[in-house]
């Protein structure tokens, strides 16, 4: 999504983020909230024993009307939220980061009252402010969630990528490599998954972000059905192994004769995605674009 | 990575295919367990399922009247005694709760049978038959039950029998459960698709355009019309608007999104659009692996995708 010009929209500082979450976090009923509305038609059927003549008549009825009232309101209330934050991730689907962060921002104080939304919305702030470049902040949400969620389950898993993949792009190289690291085992049972392509896909862009050309492109077979599950955004992936062929090249004294390998993995990049949307989330791939 | 497996697959098998067969693909293992596994539930047939929907109806009304003449008798009578009498309608609003803890008990189990419906359809279905034979249910709770019937039919590849409950289901009025609508209409598309009943398959699409849809669920309506259109030879449609499409495409997942491309591909080719046909075609390869592409190509389901030749020989 090409930006506004006259857009106001500032994305939050990992401070803003940070204290944001530490004012609205996930704050289910306890239990005795949730007995609360029992104990009020408890009170009142109790009552209707105690009095006599027409309020002892009306009390239950009272005690029924209200239970049914609170539940139809309850739910009610669940389904709105739970729209408004599907439409809020649909958004943030659609690309439209800067609207989804805007929506998701107002959602979150709603949503505090239940885990699961507050969780969705938290993910989709996080994966916004990754996707528009604002790494630092993107880890406060994912490091959120990460101390929230049991291990070892698929979302886990994959926020871990994730943060990975935004501590690179943060240029926190050893805390990138921490987590790449302790990925590795984790990944494994999701082979073929969006999961394990993202974690290829970081391990990629760890090699580049190093300047491990070389390893890079001998580890390169079998990468482009390692990526496929990223549909389309393989082409990242696409494009750092042509930078990687680049760099080798150059390294191995050939200036002015590009291989063929770079030139056929920047044309498979190209084909999936265009060069600026890969310019735009790493840069040092400009100078491929005289490969076109 | 020099050399790109080449992707070409049996030219026999890029035709035409017959729309009727309904031999399961031999790659999806999951589904073929499934059909394998014993049924439990006797083959759908709508008039149980209205009988089944009578009979609820018909308890349920019938606890309510008594529920409420009831109270009223007490209320209105001057001779009962009081505390007597509101014992009496405690009783009955208790009975009346029971009764509702029925559908209560089931309506919460519904989320682990979807559940199950992923990885174990043969423990989902066997839950659902237990469910099935419980009475009264309330209309909508029972609905989504037959839904998820549907669901599990669909998954073993009976999609003549999914078909019938999406559309019994369609008939009558969700109420609460009325959300379900699309996916149900979604469903009996693509078991009509799959059955090769085109005319079916318009019908569903154009209630489908009737629906507000979800994001995800307007994907899967763009897929399943740009099947439709590549089935019927309706290559104009399928390409129209084809830069939005594949927009659009580009957020399902790498499979779809690569089928998305493999249906369109066959459009431009059969319309004369070479190059476009060929710009998609080198996307599919990218986007679908090999076994997937020969999956689209040989499948007994195949919408006929057509490769465009190839460049280099």
């Amino acid at each position: 999504m090409p930006a506004d010009p006259t857009d106001p929209f500032q994305p939050p500082t990992p401070e803003q983020f940070e204290t944001f979450l530490r004012d609205h976090p996930a704050n289910p009923p306890t239990a005795w909230q949730m007995r609360t509305p029992w104990l009020i038609a408890l009170v009142l059927i109790v009552l209707s024993f105690v009095t006599g003549g027409p309020v002892s008549a009306v009390l239950p009825w009272v005690a029924l009307i209200w239970l049914i009232g609170h539940t139809s309101f309850r739910s009610r209330r669940m389904v709105s939220l739970q729209v408004g934050v599907r439409r809020t991730q649909e958004t943030a689907m659609l690309r439209r980061y800067t609207q989804a962060m805007r929506q998701g921002w107002r959602m979150l104080p709603q949503v505090t009252p239940i885990p699961m939304l507050h969780g969705q919305t938290v993910a989709m702030i996080s994966h916004c402010l990754d996707t528009l470049g604002e790494y630092e902040a993107a880890i406060v949400g994912y490091d959120y969630l990460l101390a929230q969620l049991p291990p070892g389950q698929p979302i886990t898993v994959h926020i871990g990528v994730s943060r990975a993949a935004a501590a690179l792009g943060a240029e926190r190289l050893s805390d990138a490599d921490d987590g790449i690291r302790r990925l590795r085992g984790p990944v494994e049972p999701f082979t073929n998954t969006p999961i394990s392509a993202a974690y290829r896909l970081a391990m990629l862009t760890q090699q580049v972000r190093t300047h491990h050309f070389e390893e890079g492109v001998q580890e390169s077979e079998g990468l482009i059905d390692e990526l496929r599950p990223l549909g389309v955004d393989a082409g990242y992936g696409h494009a750092l192994m042509a930078l990687c062929h680049f760099h080798t090249d150059l390294n191995a004294g050939d200036r002015d004769d590009v291989s063929n390998p770079a030139k056929t993995w920047w044309r498979q990049a190209t084909l999936l995605l265009p060069p600026d949307t890969l310019l735009k989330r790493f840069p040092e791939l400009q100078p491929l674009t005289e490969l076109s | 990575m020099n050399e790109q497996p080449p992707i070409n697959p049996d030219p026999d098998a890029n035709g035409p295919t017959d729309q009727g067969d309904q031999t399961p693909p031999t790659d999806d293992r999951a589904a073929l367990n499934a059909s394998a596994s014993p049924v439990t539930i006797p083959p759908f047939t709508p008039d149980r399922f209205l009988r089944d929907l009578g009979i609820d109806s018909t308890i349920r009304w019938t606890a309510l009247v008594v529920v409420v003449v009831a109270a009223g008798y007490l209320i209105l009578s001057e001779q009962t005694d009081t505390t007597l009498g509101l014992a009496v309608v405690m009783l009955l609003a208790f009975g009346w709760i029971s009764i509702n803890t029925i559908s209560a008990t089931v309506w919460r189990t519904l989320p682990s049978i979807t559940e199950l419906i992923g990885h174990n359809p043969v423990g989902a279905e066997a839950l659902l038959a237990e469910h099935l034979k419980r009475r009264p249910l309330v209309r909508w709770v029972r609905l989504m039950l037959y839904h998820r019937l549907a669901s599990i039919r669909h998954r073993q590849q009976r999609f003549q029998e999914s078909a019938v409950i999406c559309q019994s289901l369609l008939g009558q009025n969700l109420g609460p459960a009325r959300r379900q609508r699309g996916p149900l209409l979604l469903m009996l598309l693509e078991a009509q698709l799959q059955c090769g009943n085109l005319h079916g398959a318009y019908a569903a699409l154009l209630e489908l355009h009737a629906q507000p849809l979800p994001l995800v669920e307007s994907l899967q309506r763009l897929a399943l019309q740009t099947r439709y259109e590549v089935l019927a030879g309706h290559d104009a449609a399928a390409l129209a608007g084809v830069k939005q499409k594949l927009m659009l495409a580009e957020l399902m997942p790498a499979d779809h999104c690569g089928a998305m491309h493999a249906m369109l591909t066959t459009s431009a080719t059969r319309a004369g659009h070479q190059e476009l046909a060929d710009w998609l075609w080198r996307r599919t390869c990218l986007l679908c692996s090999p076994a997937q592409v020969k999956h689209l190509f040989s499948s007994p389901f195949s919408i006929g995708v057509v490769a465009p030749p190839d460049p280099n020989g």
